[in-house]
């Protein structure tokens, strides 16, 4: 373990840049990824690994895992409501658990356990069918009592005395928490590696399509030609799909998320509240990470407001009042790409050799290894594999949408 | 806490208020194809930029639109139903004879 | 090491006890640190008293264990972050001290194995856990243990504490029309000349008192340049202050939102203040800014704006043999000072040539003063004892007891830059400056970069006059618009706030930032970030890796991301990543300034939590007759009526089906008052609700109910009801509970669409309203009914009337929900208690007892009757829901006509089905929502199930493929049952015993 750093400080260790400099423009790649977030460089990392294509390029308006990687609130689960979204998730599951080793970065994985309350009957129902579901598919979920709540988070408050009281939770064991930048670094320096490159601040302003196929990109550095082009730019999908002429099923909405000081070990498990919208976890540095529900209208804005953060600790101090002095460090958003059906778009689009990863919402960071890995075949392949058909594009024009909307609450 | 200039009753918090989402047009309930459908229903145009969109005033149960720009959420313009209304058949007007 | 005598406390203070403005040395307060006594004087805070009685080390730092002292003394470092009574992460400088008052430090101070990582520092590069703790796999997860423990600052208390029982936040609310925010010379300036031309102002000051860091000048009372002086007390409102002008000290502005709307945190007091302003003067000053050097973090070494507080607030002397590193003409005056106070300082100045106005201004006082100063080292042993410095090329050590620094300023202008005001680096003056304000924004002071007293005094004055000019005509521009006629566009006021940045030339020299305060050491410990203990050599690594804009930097090494947000980094961050990258600072940029300014406890962002709950007017009644409530959306409502308390769960099943069994054999009465109402009057009112609803009402009959079925525009099933038709222009439509809100924005949203002559009144909050029934329900009602005829033959089954029920006017429909003779009774909210009173007193000859939501639950279900959300989910069609007869197939309109029928085509492949399951099971039964399965995949759920003593069977709906004869339902516990699928409803098919 601390033996890398004895490498390192005795100088034995690599010293290689994680990612490339800055470098003069090329003029073709195979595959071009628009947007170096955890999903784009993943992606490529799998391109490279799996299928032996190297010659691809991931381009970021920014630096990398500027946009919503940097601003999530790390939740790992698979404990979803819908057949085709569990075994989706678990999957992603698995290849974090393996991360750390893969790509030879801490991504600080931690298996906390992962508590959704259950404030009211439906809710608890919810919980039942989840379960139910996750169980089917070898995910580990179950309902509990106040009972069991007592002895997973001793620190919860269950008093009848709030507004709204305990009344069970869904337990989700395998829920962990991580660190998103290692994650995003990880892959990069991985992929980097494998021969991928790296744009950071090459903006990608339009793409290039001949006879209903794309050919390439033009940034605000030039124009690149590619065989293949994926967009996975979580907040922005629908600008560049509009540009491209097809519509998606996005809304984009701010995420706010918040950060407490450092405070010494208090809280294990990862709590969140279906029916109070909110949730809390404590990090390794010790800060609380807390968010809640989506903000309600359409805004590629990440202004934050002061009634998310009263609202949020309204509620927060109803789960945890010992919580009361503590303080709040920081607060921020992201964007949310928000789908009707609550599950994201991947694989194909009306335009040949044009992929998307999209509308990943409150859904995205989870999702980051299976997508880059289940992409990366599709791109190879042009092929969607079994696993992302349920959440193909066209889904909605035939009216097909994926079930997780069944138990709409918080999804963290 | 953001204010909403409401045509009817001034600048007011936005937490009196409701956003439904954009103007659209709903299509035919007789021969709508689902294709249109599932556009008018799904597929959004999420625009970054200025859209019309429905809000409401729950303290008094008023409907009216807002002109908002999308990407730094300035509210631009607001208007009563009627005078909404009116303003999209001028505009229709001046398209029309242009 | 000396040991501090405590019975000289407080000598560490000014002798001539001509400094110390703040403090009252009169009113002595004892306190106690670390367990130890110590004397401070009222009017102190916790950091000064300490310092006055020479506590030097208060933390230690974040990974290398170091021993901290005083700083910045401006909450712009983590090292003087105590514990104050039961509170953790407090800063020391912004607690005021009081008598008893007792702190901690939040680390081992005395001595502290950690330590041992400085040692280490080579084996801990930037980023250090990334690169390892992670193998074997899972290896991580008892490190983290290790780094939690490490990591966290302060402790918060395990012990339960109650919700009810928090000490209570308030929220305030106020409007001004300015508000200025910071009460140092600027901002008093600008706020008292802005109330004088009449403005309403508020003026916001985070001190105890007003003032500032009055680096200049000891403000006398001076009406004709309307300054304050120091020397007044907080409590004590100036005379003479302008009658527009509210003063609030012991508040600090942590937040500024759209549309001028600021979080002002007023922590005395326990109160959030909200308040909206029209526009906004910032004059919260500037951060001083530390120069890097080996070990820069010794207890001793501070900024020289520290320094100065210290002596000017709080009468401290920080040192006796003090050497001043600066570069501008602050440290000089701190030079002055400390001649004032009979000390000679050492004063070293990095600028090659001596700066003619800094250097005549200690010329004849005979100290050494010295220029192209670098620093080497500070040295001493937990204490500062010593400077190295190279002068001239050869090395010199001055000995000193304290170190202060002066080497420029960044402005404070995070309210500003959250209220999207734009900072950047200017290369030419090597500071970062505000480059633009947002509308209605203003800056004055030094956090628009104006230090010298004049030209701030001037700017604030100018800056005050716009602002009045642009409300004044902003004032007459409402006027006239709320004049007009109504219904107009409402365009944006057009007159906008005009903002005035003094030019980058007038920001003068008395502020001047040395370009470069970095020096770095072959060994290290020169500490650019004290709060993450982040060396050059960290900021190198993360160069060196890759990681070399500045948003990748900070993350990599945690640059400007412990409590103090960078305030002292982040500059010094940027100067030496942009000589590391060859970048360009202005181009390199910072990272995005968040809220909030300032730490807000979770208690005062909470505040008191005000979530209001429903009742009936019956809940009285209820909780008498011992009900046990639940939640019912926003609403109480009696689930069941149980004779004792704390009943076991089989008892309340038997007392549930009690009720039930009531029900069916004679007669029951469940508060209703929580569905909702809807009144829709108009010629058009038929054809309104014809199109909101799936079925068919335009041809209803006065007099008559039918079942109401609403779809959202997807056709997805929204909610239920009846619709009642009083008269050919009146309908009164039910809603569920937890629909009302929902349903009644609809139908105003729709009204707002279509040229229909129809009103709608959401009535839910004017009715209250209850439910008979049961065999005798019409019997029991007879003698209560005035103007109705209760026969079946004038009142027949889905009929509605109006009349007189005990003496109320009451609206009568008789639904069937429950399946027996029953009649829905709505009267006026008021008089719902004298209903129930006036119905359970004449019921008692029939034996009426009340019954509560969960009999219904169980009644209804014998009849096979949904429940919009628990039978129905966020995706559910009207006909998978078995609710297709509800849909009308003749109608060219309704919400959500098109999409069911593209859906229906397509096919529906899951239905609502009944099922049995016999009377044995009812200790395990199935839960709600236990999977049904088939040949090992999922088919459906159970949404519905219950044991029926009427049946004597358990029955419950659930969701399965169309073509089962029998149900495989999965228990929680893995087991499997088989169901018997049975047509609907299980109880009375034909519906006889509701159309008595």
């Amino acid at each position: 373990m601390p033996l890398a750093l004895l490498k390192y400080a005795l100088g034995l260790g690599e010293r290689r840049r994680h990612f490339p400099a800055p470098q003069p423009l090329k003029k073709r790649y195979d595959v071009l990824v628009i947007g170096a977030g955890g999903h784009g460089l993943a992606c490529a990392y799998h391109l490279a690994k799996d299928h032996a294509i190297t010659k691809v390029a991931v381009l970021d308006k920014g630096y990398l895992g500027g946009g919503n990687t940097a601003r999530n609130t790390t939740i790992v689960r698979a404990n979803y409501l819908t057949e085709e979204g569990t075994a989706f998730y678990k999957e992603s599951l698995k290849l974090f658990e393996n991360l750390s080793s893969e790509l030879d970065i801490n991504t600080m994985y931690s298996k906390r356990g992962h508590l959704t309350l259950a404030h009211t009957d439906a809710a608890l129902r919810t919980a039942r069918w989840r379960a139910g579901v996750n169980k089917h598919l070898g995910v580990r979920s179950e309902v509990v009592g106040r009972a069991e709540l007592r002895k997973l988070c001793p620190q919860l408050n269950l008093s009848c005395e709030v507004r709204f009281p305990v009344l069970g939770a869904l337990y989700h064991a395998p829920g962990a928490i991580a660190r998103h930048d290692a994650v995003a670094w990880g892959y990069a320096r991985a992929a980097y590696r494998r021969g991928v490159d790296i744009l950071q601040n090459t903006e990608v302003t339009g793409v290039v399509v001949e006879k209903g196929r794309v050919v390439g990109v033009k940034t605000s550095r030039g124009t690149i030609a590619a065989d293949k082009v994926l967009q996975a730019v979580a907040g922005h999908s629908s600008l560049l799909a509009n540009k491209l002429g097809f519509r998606l099923p996005i809304r984009t909405v701010p995420l706010q998320a918040c950060v407490s000081q450092p405070y010494q070990p208090f809280l294990d498990p990862i709590v969140v509240s279906g029916s109070l919208h909110v949730y809390i976890s404590q990090s390794a540095r010790g800060e609380f990470v807390m968010g809640g529900a989506t903000d309600p209208c359409e805004l590629y804005n990440t202004r934050s407001t002061l009634e998310f953060k009263e609202q949020l600790m309204m509620h927060i101090l109803e789960l945890f009042p010992q919580l009361a002095g503590a303080n709040l460090l920081r607060q921020w958003a992201g964007l949310a790409d928000m789908t009707p059906d609550f599950s994201p778009v991947m694989g194909k689009t009306p335009i040949r050799n044009y992929y998307i990863d999209a509308g990943w919402g409150t859904w995205g960071f989870k999702a980051t290894p299976v997508c880059g890995k289940r992409m990366a075949e599709c791109i190879a392949t042009d092929t969607t594999p079994a696993l992302l058909k349920p959440f193909a594009l066209s889904r909605f024009e035939n009216f097909a949408l994926v079930g997780e909307k069944g138990a709409a609450s918080v999804g963290h | 806490m953001k204010l909403m200039p409401c045509p009817v009753h001034g600048e007011r918090n936005i937490a009196e208020f409701v956003c439904k989402g954009p103007v659209l047009s709903m299509p035919s309930a007789t021969h709508g194809s689902p294709q249109l459908w599932a556009r008018y229903l799904f597929l959004a145009e999420n625009k970054a930029g200025i859209i019309d969109e429905w809000w409401l005033h729950t303290a008094s149960g008023m409907w009216f639109v807002a002109r908002r720009d999308t990407t730094c959420d300035e509210i631009l313009q607001t208007w009563s139903i009627e005078a909404y209304r009116k303003e999209r058949r001028k505009k229709q007007k001046t398209t029309a004879q242009r | 090491m000396k040991r501090i005598d405590h019975s000289v406390d407080n000598n560490q203070r000014d002798k001539s006890k001509k400094w110390g403005l703040w403090i009252d040395r009169k009113r002595e307060l004892s306190f106690r640190f670390q367990g130890r006594r110590y004397k401070g004087f009222e009017g102190d805070s916790l950091a000064s008293a300490l310092a006055a009685s020479g506590v030097s080390v208060f933390s230690r730092s974040f990974k290398y264990r170091r021993k901290r002292g005083i700083f910045s003394l401006n909450a712009a470092d983590t090292n003087t972050l105590v514990r104050v009574d039961a509170m953790p992460n407090l800063f020391a400088e912004r607690v005021s001290l009081r008598e008893g008052l007792s702190a901690q430090a939040q680390q081992l101070l005395r001595f502290n194995p950690l330590f041992v990582l400085n040692f280490l520092s080579r084996f801990l590069p930037a980023g250090f856990y990334y690169r390892s703790f992670f193998r074997p796999r899972g290896a991580w997860m008892l490190w983290e243990r290790v780094f939690r423990r490490v990591a966290g600052i302060g402790v918060l208390s395990q012990r339960k504490v109650a919700h009810h029982a928090l000490p209570r936040y308030d929220k305030a609310y106020g409007f001004f029309e300015l508000v200025v925010v910071g009460g140092g010379l600027a901002g008093m300036t600008a706020a008292t000349k802005a109330a004088r031309l009449g403005v309403r102002t508020l003026l916001v000051e985070r001190e105890q008192r007003l003032g500032g860091d009055g680096f200049e000048e000891e403000f006398a009372p001076s009406p004709s340049q309307n300054t304050l002086s120091q020397k007044i007390p907080a409590q004590k409102i100036p005379a003479g202050l302008p009658a527009a002008l509210t003063v609030m000290t012991g508040a600090q502005a942590s937040g500024l939102f759209a549309d001028r709307f600021l979080a002002v945190v007023e922590e005395k007091k326990r109160r959030l203040h909200k308040i909206r302003a029209q526009a906004c003067i910032v004059a919260t000053g500037a951060f001083e800014l530390p120069a890097v050097f080996r070990n820069n973090d010794l207890p001793g070494v501070m900024l020289a704006s520290a320094a100065r507080r210290l002596k000017r607030r709080y009468g401290v002397v920080v040192g006796r043999k003090p050497v001043i590193f600066t570069a501008n003409a602050f440290g000089y005056r701190l030079a002055l000072d400390f001649l004032a106070l009979g000390i000679k300082p050492v004063v070293l100045d990095p600028r090659p040539v001596p700066h003619i106005p800094d250097a005549l201004s200690i010329r004849d006082h005979h100290i050494v003063c010295a220029n192209g100063v670098a620093l080497i080292e500070a040295v001493g042993k937990g204490r500062i004892e010593g400077v190295k410095a190279k002068i001239a090329g050869s090395e010199h050590v001055f000995p000193c007891d304290s170190l202060c620094i002066a080497v420029g300023f960044a402005p404070a202008a995070e309210l500003l830059v959250q209220g999207g005001c734009e900072l950047g680096y200017d290369a030419t003056h090597h500071c970062q400056r505000l480059q633009s304000l947002s509308e209605g924004l203003h800056a004055v002071g030094a956090v628009a970069g104006l230090f010298d007293p004049a030209k701030v005094r001037h700017h604030a004055e100018k800056t005050a006059e716009t602002v009045a000019r642009a409300l004044k005509s902003r004032r007459t521009q409402k006027t006239e618009a709320r004049n007009k006629a109504r219904n107009k566009p409402q365009n944006k006021l057009q007159n906008k706030l005009q903002n005035t940045l003094p030019a980058a030339a007038l920001c003068d020299d008395g502020a001047q930032n040395w370009h470069d305060p970095v020096f770095s050491h072959p060994r290290g410990k020169e500490f650019v970030d004290l709060d993450e203990d982040l060396q050059i050599s960290d900021l190198h690594d993360s160069v060196r890796d890759g990681y070399d804009s500045m948003q990748l930097v900070k993350r990599y090494t945690t640059l400007g991301m412990g409590v103090s947000q960078g305030r002292h980094s982040n500059i010094n961050g940027l100067r030496i990543v942009s000589r590391l990258t060859e970048e360009d600072p202005a181009r390199l940029g910072l990272s995005t300034v968040r809220p909030p300014a300032a730490p807000e406890s979770f208690g005062m962002l909470a505040g008191r939590s005000f979530q209001p709950l429903r009742l009936s007017p019956m809940h009285r009644r209820h909780t008498q007759a011992g009900a046990k409530t639940m939640v019912a959306g926003a609403w109480l409502r009696p689930a069941y009526y149980p004779p004792s308390q704390q009943p076991s769960a089989k008892e309340v099943r038997s007392i549930v089906e009690r009720e039930a069994l009531a029900v069916r054999n004679s007669v029951g009465m469940i508060d209703v008052t929580t569905l909702g109402g809807i009144d829709v009057y108009g010629e058009d009112a038929a054809e309104f609700v014809d199109r909101l609803y799936c079925w068919s009402y335009k041809k209803q009959l006065v007099g008559r109910a039918r079942y109401l079925l609403m779809t959202d525009e997807a056709g997805v099933v929204a909610d239920d009801g009846v619709c009642c038709r009083f008269a050919p222009d009146h309908l009164y439509l039910t809603t569920t509970t937890g629909g009302s809100d929902a349903v009644y924005r609809a139908l105003l949203f729709w009204r707002s669409q279509w040229n229909l002559k129809v009103e709608v009144s959401n009535s839910t909050a004017a009715f209250a309203g209850v439910n008979v029934a049961g065999p005798f329900a019409r019997e029991m009602l007879e003698g209560l009914c005035e103007g109705v005829d209760l026969s079946r033959e004038a009142f027949p089954y889905m009929g509605v009337r109006e009349g007189r029920v005990a003496g109320c006017r009451a609206r009568l429909l008789r639904v069937g929900f429950v399946g027996e003779l029953g009649y829905e009774i709505h009267v006026p909210f008021a008089e719902g208690e004298a209903l129930w009173d006036a119905l359970m007193q004449h019921g008692k000859r029939w034996q009426m007892i009340p019954f509560g939501v969960e009999a219904q639950r169980l009644l209804r279900l014998e009849k096979g009757h949904i429940i919009i959300g628990q039978d129905t989910d966020g995706l559910t069609l009207p006909h998978e829901a078995e609710m297709g007869w509800a849909v009308s197939r003749k109608k060219p309109f309704f919400i959500g006509k098109r999409p069911i029928e593209i859906q229906v085509e397509r096919g529906i492949t899951k239905r609502l089905t009944g099922f049995t399951l016999p009377a044995r099971h009812r200790d395990d039964l199935p839960k709600e929502c236990n999977l049904v399965m088939h040949e090992g995949a999922i088919d459906g759920r159970v949404t519905s199930i219950a044991y029926s003593p009427t049946l004597r069977k358990i029955v419950g709906l659930a969701y399965a493929s169309r073509s089962r004869k029998t149900l495989d339902i999965q228990l929680d516990s893995g087991r499997s049952l088989q169901a018997t699928i049975v047509p609907l409803p299980f109880y009375d098919p034909e519906g006889a015993r509701q159309k008595i």
